[in-house]
């Protein structure tokens, strides 16, 4: 399960969101450490955890 | 009055000759105010111009797997040509020491199922520069491709090119990506 999968599995809302606005946006810089949380500025649903995401 | 002097060489046997072509309009040649050796029409002017033009073409050596909905750098390995040695494929960039603009082309194309839409970006220095292309109304294949000028400093500029699909398995496909560009005026 990637970085997308694990927040949609944990907002289950952000199902249909745009991850290209801006607003949540989710980068892998091909350096070998993987998918990462770049910006989270969502109004109210908070950034997860590192424990959420393991 | 500046004067002109025609000057022979000691060591050369051979007479050189100035010679009028065929016309009917009087003309007058104005040296340029330099050293140097002037250019005449028998010199290579085109090649004169180009040798030393900084210039790159990179690709994909192989297919690569990325995440859906994510900004992944495309991991341009193999270069086809890098005059200077400015595009580093062991980290996928392009940094230039030459100050100057430069065309800079980025062509994406990628596979997977249920595509959505495909946007490719170049970054400058690490964060997003401009949006190269954003295309929608796909099913198994995407691709997006464009071009623009920027200025590099020739020292800390670098740039990068990204992908971002939204599509069940997407991947970068190696025979159809290429991130190239030139120098078009040093400045």
């Amino acid at each position: 399960m990637n970085l997308y999968e694990k927040i949609i599995s944990i907002y289950p809302e952000l199902a249909g969101f745009d991850f290209a606005s801006g607003v949540i946006t989710l980068q892998n810089d091909s350096d070998g450490k993987g998918d990462y949380i770049k910006e989270w500025n969502h109004q109210t649903l908070p950034r997860p955890t590192e424990e959420q995401l393991a | 009055m500046s004067k002109v002097v025609i000057a022979g060489d000691a060591s050369g046997t051979g007479t050189f000759t100035i010679s009028a072509p065929n016309g009917n309009t009087d003309r007058t040649l104005v040296l340029p105010d330099e050293a140097g050796t002037v250019l005449t029409s028998a010199s290579n002017i085109a090649q004169q111009s180009t040798q030393n033009q900084v210039s790159f073409a990179c690709v994909l050596s192989t297919d690569q797997n990325v995440s859906s909905n994510t900004w992944t750098k495309i991991t341009f390995d193999s270069a086809l040509l890098d005059s200077n040695g400015f595009f580093d494929t062991t980290v996928n960039k392009f940094q230039p020491t030459i100050a100057g603009w430069y065309q800079i082309n980025l062509s994406l194309s990628m596979q997977g199922s249920s595509i959505a839409r495909l946007i490719t970006r170049i970054y400058k220095n690490g964060a997003n520069f401009r949006m190269i292309s954003y295309n929608s109304g796909y099913t198994s294949s995407a691709a997006g491709t464009g071009s623009f000028l920027l200025y590099m400093n020739g020292s800390t500029d670098y740039l990068e090119g990204y992908g971002y699909p939204t599509a069940t398995s997407p991947k970068f496909k190696s025979s159809e990506c290429e991130f190239s560009g030139f120098l078009v005026r040093v400045d």
